[in-house]
C-alpha cells in the first residue's frame, strides 16, 4: 500500500456519510436530552425553585436550569464523528461485508504501489459508488428515545420536593420590580425602612424649609433627623411616630403663639405681595425688587427697593421706570383692595352672630336639652370670636395693603432725588417687608404643619408597601367615595330645624391610633341651607381619644368643610349632609349632630380605619410575576408610552407648580394636604 | 479466481460430502503456500479429501503413514547402492532415492504418531521447501503443501507436535463429524456401484498465478490493525487480553499467526467473490489461524480449557474500531 495519492470517495458515498453524520447527531442528540439535558434540567430547576423561594433569588433565574438542553444539543451537532464507524455500521446493517468501509479507507490511504492491488482498489471504489447509490444510512443509524430510567425518578422527586418548599416571605423584603412583596403585618410595623424614592420629596422639601432661623425651620431640621434616624435604623416606626407627634406639639403651640401675635391677615398680604412683586417685575429697574419678594425675602427686597430708588435718583430714564413700576403697584394693590371689600369672612360673621342670637333666644325644654343649647351657644359663640378675629385680621391686612398702595402711590408722586422721595421709598420697604415677613412666616409654619403631616404618613406607610393591590384598591373606593359624597354633600338640601339633609352620607376620615373610637362628625345645616359646620364631633363609642372638629361651611346648600383628627382615627358620618370636621380641641359625647353641612375627608387616602368593628390585621396574598402594578405602569407610560417627557420631569414641573400656588395662595388645609398627597402618590418610584 | 475456486471446491465436493469449511480451510492452505494440519477422530475424510484435492488441481500426490518406526529417510529419501542399468561389469553407484516428500501434496498421515526426529524431518521441507540428504538440498516442487492429519483421541503412544513445528503449519482444522444428511450421502456415495469421479480443473502454474494474486489483495489499515490487535490480546502480558487469556495463557500466537489470519482473510474473501478482506474475514479465520501456536498454561490444561474459547474471548474483546 505504498503509493502516491490518495484517491477520493465519489459524491454517493459521500452524499452517504452526510446523511449518515445528520442521522447520527440527531440520534446523538436525542439520547442526550433524554439521558442527560432533561434529567439534569429538571434536577437543577428543583435546585432554582428552592433558590428561588428560601434565598430570593429572581424567578427569572429558573430559565438556567434550561441550559443543559442548548449545552447537549450544541454537543450533538459540533462535536467531531468518526465517520469510519458510521460507514462501518452502515456495511453491518446492510450486511455489505464492509465494502463501503474498504471504499472510505481507501480513498484515505495511498494508491498502492503494485498495479494489481491499484486496480483491485479503483475496482473495491467503483463496487462501493454503486452500493452507496442504492444504500439508506437513516435504518442503519436509528434515532430512539432511550425508554426511563428508574434513576430519572430522582430529578422529578427533586422537583416535587422543591415545590413543596414555602416561600421565604420575611426573606423577599427587598424591593422587585414587577412584585408586590408582602410581609407578616407584624413584622412590617416593626420594620423601620423608609422607601426612599417616596420620601426624597420631602426630603427636599424639609431642607428648603429648614434654610432659616425660626420655629419652622427647627421643626423641619427636626422631622430631617426623625426621619434619618428612622432610615439607618436607629429608632423604630413606633418611636418615630412618637417623636413627630411630639414635634407636632411643639408646632401646635408655635402656631398658637403665632396666631396670637398675628395682627394682619397673612393670606391677604400674601396675595398683596404677590402682586406688588409682580407690578414691581414690570420694569427692569425693580425687577430685582419683585423677584426678591416674590420668594418671600423681604430684607433683600427693600435693600434692592432703595438701591433702585438710588438709580432712579441719579437717571431720569432709570426714574421713569421707577414711577411705572410704582404706579403699576399702586393700581394692583388699589384692585386688590376693591375686590375684598366685601369680604366673605364678613358675611361669615354676620350669619354667625345672627345664628347665635337665634340660638340665644332659644328656650330649652328639658335639662338635657338645656346642656345641649348650651353647647351649641358655646360652640356659636366661639365661632362668632374667631370670625371676629379673623375679620378683624383682614381688615388689618387691608388696612396694611392700603399703606403700601398709599406708599407706592406717594413714592410715585414724589420728585425724583428728593429728600421726601427718599423717605417715601423706605416707608415702602419696610412695609414689603413687614408684610412678606407676615406672609411668609405663616407659609412657613403651614409648610411645617404640611410637612409634619407629610412625613406622619411616611412612618406610617414605612415597610407597608407590600400591602397589595387589594389594599389599594380599597384606599381608591375609599376615595371614590369621599368625592362623590362631597359632590351629594354640596347639593345637600335644607333641612328642618335647623338640620340640613344631605343625600349622600359624609364621610370624614380622622387619622388617629387603631382602636380609638369611632367619631362621627354631624354637621348642620340651618333653615336656609346655610350652615356652618362649627364642630364635627366624634361620637366616641368607647375611645376617649376620638377627638373630632368640624370646621364646615355651607352656603345655599353647599357645604364645604375639613376635617382632621388629632388623635383618633376613625369614619365620620355626617346626618344631614357632608362635611369635613378639623379640630383640636373638640371633644364630646358624640351624640351631637355638628353644624353645618358638607364632608369630605382630610385624607381620604389614609390608613385604614380605627373603627372598633373588629378589624384584625391580615396577610395578603398579592399576586407574583405577572401584571403590573399601578407604579410600574406610571412609569412605563412615561417611559415608552404617550409621554414624550421623562415622567420624572413632567411631574416636577406640575408639582412645584401646585407648590407655588399652595404658598402663593390661602387654600384650606384640608385642601393643602389633599393636594400634596395627590402628588406624594403619583411621584416617581 | 472466484470462478476458479468455485470449480475447484465443486470438484471436491464431489467426492467429499459436508465438510465445507475444511474443504475452504484445505484449499485456502494451498492458495497461501502454507500447510495444514487436520485433526479429527478415523474415518472422517481426511485422506480422502487431502487425496480428492491432488486430483482435482492435478497435482502429484504422495502418503506418508507415520508409524514410531518410521524413520526421517522414509519420508526425505535416502541413497543406496545400485548397478548402473546396461552396465554388464556390474559396476555399482550410489544413487539417491527421493523420498515420498517430493510430491506436490503431501499427506502426513497421523504425523503425531511418528518420533520428534522423523517429525522433524518435515521442518526443513515445510519451511524451506527444500530437503538435505547427505551433503545434497533438494528442492521440492513447487507448489509443495504438506497436509497432516492427527487423531486427538488416542493419544497413548503418540508424541505431540513441537510448538516449532506447529507453527509451520498455516492453519489447524478441526474436521467435525458429518451430520445426520451428510452420513447419508456419504454412504450412498460409498456404499453403491457408482464412484464419484473427479475432474482436475487448476494446474501448478494456475495455482502459482492465484497464489500471487491473493497476496496482491489489498487490505484496509483497519483490517490489518485488527490482526495484529487480535495477535497481541492472545499474549497475557497484553493490556487488552481477555481474563481467560490472562488466566490460562502460556504464550499466545506468534506473528506467523498474524500472517496466517491476513492470509486467510484475504483468500476467504475471494471466496465470496469479494476484492477486499474485512474485519469478519479475520474473524471467520483467526480460530484457525491461531489455536495451534496459542499455548495453555499448566492450569488451563488441568482445567481443560478450550484454546477455542480463549480465542473466541479475544475476538470478543477486540473491537472492530479503535
Amino acid at each position: 500500500m505504498n503509493a502516491a495519492a490518495p484517491h477520493a470517495t465519489g459524491p454517493a458515498l459521500d452524499r452517504l456519510l452526510a446523511q449518515a453524520r445528520r442521522r447520527q447527531r440527531t440520534a446523538d442528540a436525542a439520547w442526550a436530552l433524554s439521558r442527560v439535558a432533561l434529567p439534569v434540567a429538571v434536577a437543577l430547576l428543583a435546585l432554582g425553585l428552592v433558590a428561588t423561594r428560601r434565598l430570593g433569588l429572581p424567578q427569572w433565574s429558573l430559565w438556567f436550569a434550561s441550559a443543559p438542553i442548548p449545552a447537549v444539543l450544541a454537543w450533538a451537532w459540533l462535536r467531531p464523528l468518526q465517520q469510519r464507524k458510521l460507514v462501518r455500521r452502515i456495511d453491518e446493517f446492510h450486511r455489505t461485508a464492509d465494502r463501503l468501509g474498504s471504499a472510505y479507507e481507501f480513498a484515505r490511504g495511498r494508491t498502492p504501489a503494485d498495479p494489481r492491488t491499484a486496480a483491485i482498489v479503483a475496482l473495491v471504489q467503483h463496487d462501493a459508488e454503486q452500493l452507496a447509490a442504492t444504500l439508506d444510512a437513516r435504518p442503519a443509524i436509528p434515532v430512539r428515545v432511550p425508554g426511563p430510567r428508574a434513576l430519572d425518578s430522582l430529578p422529578l422527586a427533586l422537583l416535587g420536593l422543591a415545590l413543596l418548599v414555602p416561600i421565604a416571605t420575611a426573606e423577599l423584603a427587598s424591593p422587585l420590580v414587577g412584585e408586590i412583596l408582602i410581609e407578616p403585618v407584624a413584622q412590617a410595623k416593626a420594620k423601620a425602612g423608609l422607601d426612599l424614592a417616596l420620601a426624597s420629596p420631602l426630603r427636599q422639601s424639609l431642607r428648603e424649609l429648614s434654610h432659616a432661623d425660626d420655629e419652622a425651620a427647627a421643626a423641619a431640621k427636626q422631622m430631617l433627623e426623625i426621619l434619618d434616624a428612622l432610615e439607618r435604623g436607629e429608632i423604630d416606626r413606633a418611636l418615630a411616630l412618637e417623636q413627630l407627634e411630639e414635634l407636632e406639639r411643639q408646632i401646635a403651640e408655635a402656631e398658637e403663639k403665632f396666631d396670637a401675635e398675628l395682627r394682619e391677615d397673612p393670606a391677604l398680604l400674601a396675595e398683596a405681595t404677590q402682586d406688588l412683586a409682580a407690578a414691581l417685575q414690570t420694569e427692569e429697574l425693580t425687577e430685582d425688587v419683585g423677584k426678591a419678594l416674590d420668594r418671600g425675602d423681604g430684607d433683600n427686597a427693600e435693600q434692592a427697593l432703595a438701591e433702585a430708588g438710588d438709580k432712579a435718583d441719579a437717571q431720569a430714564e432709570s426714574d421713569e421706570q421707577m414711577k411705572r413700576s410704582l404706579s403699576e403697584a399702586e393700581r394692583r394693590l388699589g384692585q386688590r383692595n376693591d375686590e375684598r371689600e366685601a369680604s366673605e369672612t364678613a358675611k361669615q360673621l354676620d350669619e354667625a352672630e345672627r345664628r347665635l342670637r337665634r340660638e340665644e333666644q332659644k328656650k330649652p325644654q328639658d335639662p338635657e336639652e338645656a346642656a345641649e343649647h348650651e353647647r351649641r351657644l358655646k360652640q356659636q359663640r366661639d365661632k362668632v370670636e374667631q370670625l371676629k378675629r379673623q375679620h378683624e385680621r383682614e381688615l388689618a391686612a387691608q388696612k396694611k395693603v392700603e399703606e403700601l398702595r398709599r406708599q407706592a402711590k406717594e413714592a410715585a408722586q414724589s420728585k425724583a432725588g428728593s429728600a421726601d422721595r427718599k423717605r417715601k421709598l423706605e416707608q415702602l420697604g419696610r412695609g414689603m417687608k413687614e408684610a412678606s415677613r407676615t406672609a411668609r412666616g405663616a407659609q412657613r409654619m403651614q409648610g411645617a404643619r404640611d410637612a409634619l403631616e407629610e412625613a406622619k404618613t411616611f412612618v406610617r406607610r414605612a415597610g407597608e408597601s407590600g400591602s397589595g393591590q387589594d389594599r389599594r384598591k380599597q384606599q381608591f373606593r375609599r376615595f371614590d367615595q369621599a368625592a362623590k359624597g362631597q359632590q351629594q354633600g354640596q347639593q345637600g338640601k335644607d333641612g328642618k330645624d335647623g338640620k340640613g339633609k344631605g343625600q349622600g352620607k359624609s364621610t370624614l376620615l380622622v387619622e388617629g391610633d387603631v382602636g380609638q373610637g369611632e367619631p362621627n362628625a354631624m354637621m348642620e345645616q340651618d333653615s336656609a341651607g346655610q350652615g356652618q359646620g362649627q364642630d364635627g364631633q366624634g361620637q366616641d363609642g368607647q375611645g376617649q381619644d376620638g377627638q373630632g372638629q368640624g370646621d364646615g361651611q355651607g352656603q345655599d346648600g353647599q357645604g364645604q368643610g375639613d376635617g382632621q383628627g388629632q388623635d383618633g382615627q376613625g369614619d365620620g358620618q355626617g346626618q344631614d349632609g357632608q362635611g369635613q370636621g378639623q379640630g383640636q380641641d373638640g371633644q364630646g359625647d358624640g351624640r351631637t349632630p355638628g353644624d353645618g353641612i358638607g364632608t369630605g375627608s382630610q385624607d381620604p387616602l389614609a390608613d385604614p380605619t380605627a373603627m372598633r368593628s373588629g378589624t384584625k390585621d391580615v396577610r395578603v396574598d398579592a399576586r407574583r410575576g405577572r401584571g403590573v402594578s399601578k407604579a410600574e405602569i406610571l412609569k412605563d407610560a412615561s417611559q415608552h408610552g404617550f409621554a414624550s417627557e421623562p415622567y420624572r420631569k413632567m411631574f416636577k414641573e406640575y408639582r412645584d407648580f401646585a407648590q407655588s400656588t399652595l404658598d402663593s395662595d390661602a387654600f384650606p388645609a384640608a385642601q393643602r394636604r389633599l393636594v400634596k398627597r395627590y402628588y406624594q402618590m403619583i411621584q416617581a418610584r | 479466481m472466484h470462478a476458479d475456486l468455485a470449480e475447484l471446491t465443486a470438484q471436491v465436493q464431489r467426492v467429499i460430502v459436508g465438510q465445507d469449511r475444511v474443504i475452504r480451510s484445505v484449499l485456502t492452505c494451498l492458495l497461501a503456500g502454507g500447510h495444514g494440519l487436520l485433526e479429527g477422530v478415523p474415518g472422517l475424510g481426511k485422506t480422502l479429501l487431502i487425496r480428492t484435492l491432488a486430483r482435482a488441481v492435478h497435482l502429484d500426490f504422495a502418503r506418508i503413514q507415520f508409524t514410531p518406526d518410521l524413520m526421517p529417510a522414509d519420508i526425505v529419501g535416502t541413497s543406496v547402492l545400485l548397478q548402473s542399468e546396461g552396465d554388464s561389469s556390474g559396476k555399482t553407484s550410489l544413487q539417491y532415492q527421493p523420498g515420498p516428500i517430493f510430491a506436490n501434496i503431501v499427506l502426513a498421515d497421523e504425523i503425531n504418531r511418528a518420533t520428534p526426529k522423523t517429525q522433524s524431518a518435515l521442518l526443513e521441507a515445510m519451511a524451506e521447501g527444500t530437503v538435505t540428504a547427505g551433503a545434497q538440498t533438494r528442492k521440492l516442487p513447487d507448489p509443495f503443501l504438506v497436509l497432516a492429519t492427527q487423531n486427538p483421541l488416542e493419544m497413548e503412544g503418540t508424541y505431540p507436535l513441537p510448538e516449532a513445528q506447529l507453527d509451520r503449519f498455516l492453519f489447524k482444522v478441526h474436521v467435525e463429524f458429518p451430520g445426520e444428511d451428510e452420513l447419508i450421502a456419504i454412504l450412498d456415495r460409498t456404499t453403491g456401484l457408482d464412484a464419484a469421479s473427479v475432474k482436475p480443473v487448476l494446474d501448478g502454474r494456475r495455482i502459482g498465478q492465484m497464489r500471487e494474486l491473493v497476496r496482491a489483495i489489498p487490505v484496509t489499515d483497519s483490517v490489518t490493525r485488527y490482526v495484529v490487535r487480535v495477535l497481541r490480546a492472545t499474549h497475557p502480558d497484553d493490556g487488552r487480553a481477555p481474563e481467560m487469556v490472562k488466566r490460562y495463557v502460556r504464550f499466545g500466537g506468534s506473528p506467523r499467526g498474524a500472517q496466517a489470519m491476513l492470509l486467510g482473510a484475504r483468500i476467504r474473501c475471494t471466496f465470496d467473490g469479494r476484492m477486499t478482506p474485512s474485519i469478519e474475514d479475520v474473524r471467520a479465520v483467526a480460530g484457525e489461524a491461531l489455536r495451534h501456536r496459542v499455548i495453555l498454561n499448566f492450569e488451563g490444561e488441568a482445567e481443560g480449557i478450550s484454546i477455542d474459547d480463549c480465542i473466541a474471548k479475544v475476538l470478543a474483546a477486540v473491537p472492530a474500531d479503535k
